[in-house]
């Protein structure tokens, strides 16, 4: 039996109405959206607004024309950062940012003079409210952080971070790489202004689609410049929006194939999707438990997770070892390494076995792929 | 729902603004009937019975509907997808006064019951040319084809011309509503 478990770095299998859109798409329409002055050119924007509209729905936005599409959720985040800091601007963040966050804030400080702060969580990933209160200054500006660990699955205290940002009148960035699609996320409740999302994970679209929404009120700088079918006299990009953000083609095909997975999940129901994967997340979490010498980072209530769990069997195999193991004798494919996410790594107590090995869960695995993992990881551990 | 489709024909630039677009569109199912209801709902409307067809203003912004039973166009769009947003909003109103169609009071008020002599008649005829027409009558003529505001002719906001005033607005008032 094959199974994959690496939904976390992007969700397989989809929909069968996602290929099903994109083939459709390609076959039968296939021209740039936006740009023509015919028919078809018509029917693809109409496309390209229908994903749109199928977004501000999931993520309760009321303006559609602040979503601007990106080619994956690091554009999306690269947009908001570099669009709205400054020199002297600063930053407040948390010790599980995947690189996507920390990268283009410490290219930043070293570029611009930002001032950024991470915040420690401790190693079950809990964040500390009162030290991230504490870390307001006169010139933050911005809290950023990701809204659920691409480590260890742990889900950051979104609503208290946006009621903070509220009360001291901060930006709030959240990466939804992890969770959209897959854990409910309303943009007016959890006072976000600035949403970066990813296509290609739990809202089940293809690869290479993306996103931002940009409250109303904030104007970034566009990270790129160039045509964007309309007002082409001007030399300078439009200002309004998503005119603004999207110069160049965009990845029409890409779009299409994402309208088809949010529509998909909103059918379905997010609440009905977390539902499901929690059962998977307890089961897994439970099982793996039950196994000897294996270390699984991070909490183990599924309540604060979504389904990212990572494990070593510490001195005993390398991760990567184990999931070359799993791969080639089992055919289970996982994850192995730093994910991208270093200081999530140091914080949950991984980095020093050079990583972990990652599972990544979907709505499409079952109870019984779980079995089938943990049958291979105790014969491999009994063989060592 | 009754309306099924708005779908997008053409989009151009707009004459004034040439940094702004207009879309042109045409809906799948007639909503000729439904226009008076659309009229007695919305604030800021131009409507013309005998058409027919109605102008709106779309909510908070600045752009402009011009619907008539199959078509409609809209202006002073920044881009398609403003445009789209836009006759999304409209579909979703005219189906939404669809079914509430039989607790709606339509609103036959229509520029187009007026006559352009009996608006000339009770004009300042200064032709001082002040609201961009060059005489009294052509204002006249395009007022009737709702081109223009009373506002658009200063004078008759003028003590003198004040009973004047009085009497267009009884005449608009009594004629406007009048069911052709």
């Amino acid at each position: 039996m094959e199974v994959y478990f690496d939904n976390a770095a992007t969700s397989y299998p989809k929909p069968e109405i996602v290929h099903r859109k994109i083939f459709d798409f390609m076959k039968n329409l296939g021209v740039s959206a936006g740009r023509g002055a015919y028919k078809k050119a018509f029917e693809a924007d109409r496309l390209v607004f229908e994903t749109r509209k199928s977004l501000a729905e999931l993520f309760n936005i009321d303006d559609l024309t602040r979503i601007v599409f990106t080619h994956n959720v690091t554009e999306a985040i690269n947009l908001a950062l570099k669009g709205l800091l400054e020199s002297g601007d600063h930053v407040i963040t948390s010790s599980l940012e995947h690189n996507a966050i920390r990268r283009p804030l410490k290219e930043l400080e070293r570029e611009r003079g930002i001032e950024t702060t991470f915040i420690e969580c401790d190693q079950q990933g809990n964040l500390p409210l009162a030290k991230v209160e504490a870390a307001i200054k006169e010139n933050t500006k911005l809290i950023a952080c990701l809204h659920a660990s691409n480590v260890i699955g742990k889900l950051l205290p979104i609503r208290e971070l946006g009621q903070l940002a509220n009360e001291f009148n901060l930006h709030f960035l959240v990466d939804t790489a992890q969770t959209a699609g897959v854990y409910p996320i309303d943009v007016k409740e959890m006072n976000i202004d600035l949403l970066a999302f990813t296509g290609h994970k739990g809202l089940l679209g293809p690869t290479g689609t993306g996103g931002l929404y940009i409250e109303e009120g904030i104007d970034l700088a566009p990270l790129r410049t160039g045509g964007t079918g309309n007002n082409a006299v001007s030399e300078y990009p439009p200002a309004d929006l998503p005119n603004r953000y999207e110069a160049g083609t965009i990845n029409v095909a890409g779009i299409v194939g994402l309208g088809a997975g949010v529509d998909y999940i909103l059918e379905k129901g997010v609440a009905e999707i977390r539902e499901y994967e929690l059962e998977l997340i307890d089961y897994a979490l439970t099982e793996l438990a039950k196994i000897e010498d294996l270390t699984i980072y991070g909490s183990l209530n599924p309540e604060q997770r979504v389904g990212v769990i990572s494990f070593n069997f510490e001195e005993l195999i390398n991760h990567h070892d184990l999931a070359h193991q799993l791969d080639s004798e089992y055919q289970l494919m996982v994850r192995a390494g730093l994910h991208c996410s270093p200081l999530a790594h140091r914080t949950v107590g991984s980095f020093e076995f050079e990583g972990s090995v990652r599972v990544g869960l979907s709505y499409f695995n079952t109870k019984e792929e779980i079995d089938y993992l943990i049958k291979a990881l105790k014969e491999i551990k009994q063989a060592l | 729902m009754y309306l099924q489709k708005i779908s997008i024909d053409t989009m151009q630039r707009c004459m004034a603004d040439k940094s702004k677009v207009r879309v042109k569109g045409t809906l799948s199912d007639d909503v000729g009937e439904l226009l008076p209801y659309l009229n007695g709902v919305f604030d800021k409307t131009i409507y013309n019975h005998k058409m027919p067809k109605l102008e709106i203003e779309f909510e908070d912004k600045s752009h402009k509907i011009i619907l008539t039973s199959k078509e409609v166009r809209v202006d002073r769009l920044s881009n398609s997808s403003q445009g789209r947003q836009v006759l999304d909003w409209l579909k979703e109103k005219i189906n939404e006064i669809y079914a509430q169609q039989d607790q709606l009071e339509p609103d036959y008020k229509s520029l187009s019951n007026l006559k352009v002599p009996e608006v000339y008649k009770h004009l300042p005829q200064l032709n001082c040319a002040e609201c961009g027409e060059q005489t009294c009558f052509a204002f006249a003529t395009m007022y009737v084809k709702g081109d223009y505001d009373l506002q658009d002719c200063p004078p008759l906001f003028t003590a003198e011309f004040a009973e004047a005033k009085e009497e267009l607005e009884a005449y608009l008032q009594e004629a406007m509503y009048k069911q052709s």
